[in-house]
């Protein structure tokens, strides 16, 4: 799986930001790069027991993140 | 229920994610369309952790190995079959499954089982989005009017309806080469007798994986269960109305999307009057 295809450049707290969006099996996953030094943020919506849909990174631990730059993604893929 | 990320979960969902944090970082098996009993691929397994308030995604090899075998070389001799000491060709076990029957005593000799041991102390879960199975179907000879000896051979896709990825009971074992000290843990999936959907499907065994609900899936590798709890979760067999199957291609194993329909003109359908 390559992480060099950008799918959507965007900003994020004033800093841009590069989009790939790649398919795992039946689920899309988005990796997100701010820099080529640091790890790519890997997200993806997932579902809340209610049913609602909701950003998650993978693995834990950056859901803030998640859910501002997902709200960027979703207005991207409309 | 379970949270990911602050959020709450459904158990399901938790292991999907899980599953999906290894499959981004170290491993791929959620990309895989298939994953052969008869190849090295590992599969994902689902075991509970120490104390059994969770539980972890890891990696087995499939085909069960009885510590009675020492070496690798007992090992394959098993799987793939050998010419015992009178030129007798001993056909091979792999091993990939565990009848839900033999759990505690083997069926075949009256004796305690070789799985008792995993039954009894590690259960845990396959994770799968679908499974393959054959359907045989004998044609007639157009002189004698007797069937062939030999069936046609069709492959179907089984998944399930609601569900994206679900939960096959299964037991498991480690192992060491005494020789060589390479360890392994390996995994057998446990089957039950088929519901009408795949009697049809899987007509020469009549036999189909121990397919488990949430609850169900959790009891098998949490809970201290007795024996008969144990026998009467392995053979569960899940209602054929939520599960799907459909003919793919004879040569799906090559396939980009190994689960892609495909039409045999001359087949005939699967008949469900129940």
């Amino acid at each position: 799986m390559s992480q060099e295809t950008i799918d959507w450049q965007a900003n994020y707290r004033g800093h841009p930001i590069k989009i790939g969006k790649r398919q795992i099996g039946k689920t899309e996953v988005y990796y997100v790069s701010s820099s080529p030094e640091k790890k790519p943020l890997v997200l993806t919506r997932a579902l809340k027991s209610g049913g609602k849909e909701f950003w998650t990174s993978i693995p834990q631990g950056m859901q803030k993140e998640a859910e501002e730059i997902g709200a960027i993604i979703d207005k991207l893929e409309k | 229920m379970c949270y990911y990320n602050g959020q709450k979960v459904s158990r399901e969902e938790f292991i999907r994610l899980m599953a999906l944090e290894k499959a981004t970082k170290n491993y791929d098996f959620l990309n895989k369309g298939v994953i052969s009993g008869f190849t090295d691929t590992p599969v994902a397994v689902v075991v509970a952790t120490e104390g059994n308030t969770n539980f972890d995604i890891v990696q087995m090899e499939w085909g069960f190995i009885p510590n009675y075998l020492n070496t690798r070389e007992e090992v394959n001799r098993m799987r793939k079959g050998y010419k015992d000491t009178n030129g007798k060709y001993v056909p091979g076990q792999p091993q990939l499954n565990a009848k839900s029957e033999n759990l505690f005593v083997s069926e075949r000799s009256g004796r305690r089982s070789m799985f008792y041991d995993a039954a009894k102390n590690r259960r845990c879960l396959v994770l799968s989005s679908g499974y393959f199975d054959w359907r045989h179907v004998y044609r007639t000879n157009k002189k004698t009017g007797e069937k062939l000896k030999t069936p046609d051979k069709y492959p179907y896709y089984v998944s399930l309806r609601e569900h994206e990825y679900f939960y096959m009971a299964a037991i498991w074992n480690p192992w060491t080469d005494k020789e060589t000290g390479e360890m392994a843990n390996t995994v057998a999936l446990v089957t039950a007798v088929a519901n009408p959907l795949m009697k049809q499907v899987h007509n020469s065994k009549e036999r189909m994986p121990t397919i488990l609900s949430d609850e169900l899936a959790w009891r098998w590798i949490s809970e201290d269960l007795s024996e008969q709890e144990i026998l009467e979760i392995a053979a569960t067999q899940y209602p054929y109305q939520e599960m799907s199957a459909c003919t793919v291609a004879s040569d799906f194993l090559g396939k980009l999307d190994p689960t892609e329909p495909f039409i045999y003109d001359n087949l005939p359908a699967i008949e469900l009057v129940v």
